[in-house]
């Protein structure tokens, strides 16, 4: 232990610095059931740091809201907006399916029950980002986010039904 | 952050409408630095649906009395 109490590092600036909470990049492990029984992701890139890929013209994506007025839709010319973020249909699904929390799966700050699922489906050559939800606001993620920078075609917003419909 | 509905205020139709033109930083949620009239900031503060100001239970906003909000980047 020589010389070992001189290695400390006294807290006080610049050694030590406040983080806001929402800067901290959370540190959460999924457990092995979420991952099974809930279909859950672990690892990866949130979509904003994945590569651009075009869309199909043929999958669904479904964005999930609290609010039937939801303000990321242009209801008008039936589309996303550009920089909103939806899910694929297929992780929709699995979280329907298995009774998933999706406040939780998609880490949402805000625990108001999700009630609306607006569908999408994005035109030959949109642009989207697809990754998984990294953890946060206590809240483990796992599921697959969508991120349409340019938003989507006209014509793209589908329908809306009330969540797990 | 934690896991419960949070108290909110919802913002003036005018910052409505110019976050909901402005990229989410995750399904249906912007995290944002706000101004007061006063020069008082809140930063960090997350907005949901780009409409409604989520607030700590301890927190009364007037949001007539926001000057400018900034999306975080």
């Amino acid at each position: 232990m020589d010389g070992a109490s001189n290695l400390h590092l006294p807290l006080r600036p610049p050694h030590v610095a406040l983080v806001p909470r929402n800067q901290i990049t959370e540190f959460r492990v999924l457990t092995e059931s979420k991952k099974k029984n809930k279909g859950r992701h672990s690892g990866g890139k949130g979509a904003v740091d994945s590569p651009k890929e075009v869309a199909d013209g043929k999958e669904l994506f479904v964005r999930l809201s609290s609010y039937e007025n939801d303000k990321r839709i242009d209801f008008i010319n039936k589309k996303l907006k550009p920089g909103t973020f939806a899910t694929t249909n297929d992780d929709y699904n699995v979280c329907v399916r298995t009774s998933d929390d999706p406040i939780d799966r998609y880490a949402l700050p805000n625990d108001e029950t999700i009630k609306w699922a607006f569908c999408i489906q994005p035109k030959k050559d949109d642009i989207l980002q697809r990754g998984i939800v990294q953890p946060a606001f206590s809240h483990d993620g796992g599921g697959i986010e969508v991120f349409f920078e340019y938003g989507t075609s006209e014509k793209t917003y589908l329908d809306k039904r009330p969540y797990g419909k | 952050m934690g896991n419960r509905t949070k108290k909110k205020v919802e913002l003036k139709e005018e910052y409505v409408q110019y976050l909901s033109e402005l990229p989410e930083s995750g399904m249906g949620y912007q995290i944002v630095d706000i101004t007061f009239k006063d020069g008082h900031q809140l930063k960090n503060r997350i907005v949901v649906n780009s409409q409604f100001l989520l607030l700590e239970d301890d927190e009364n906003i007037d949001p007539l009395l926001i000057d400018k909000i900034e999306l975080k980047k």
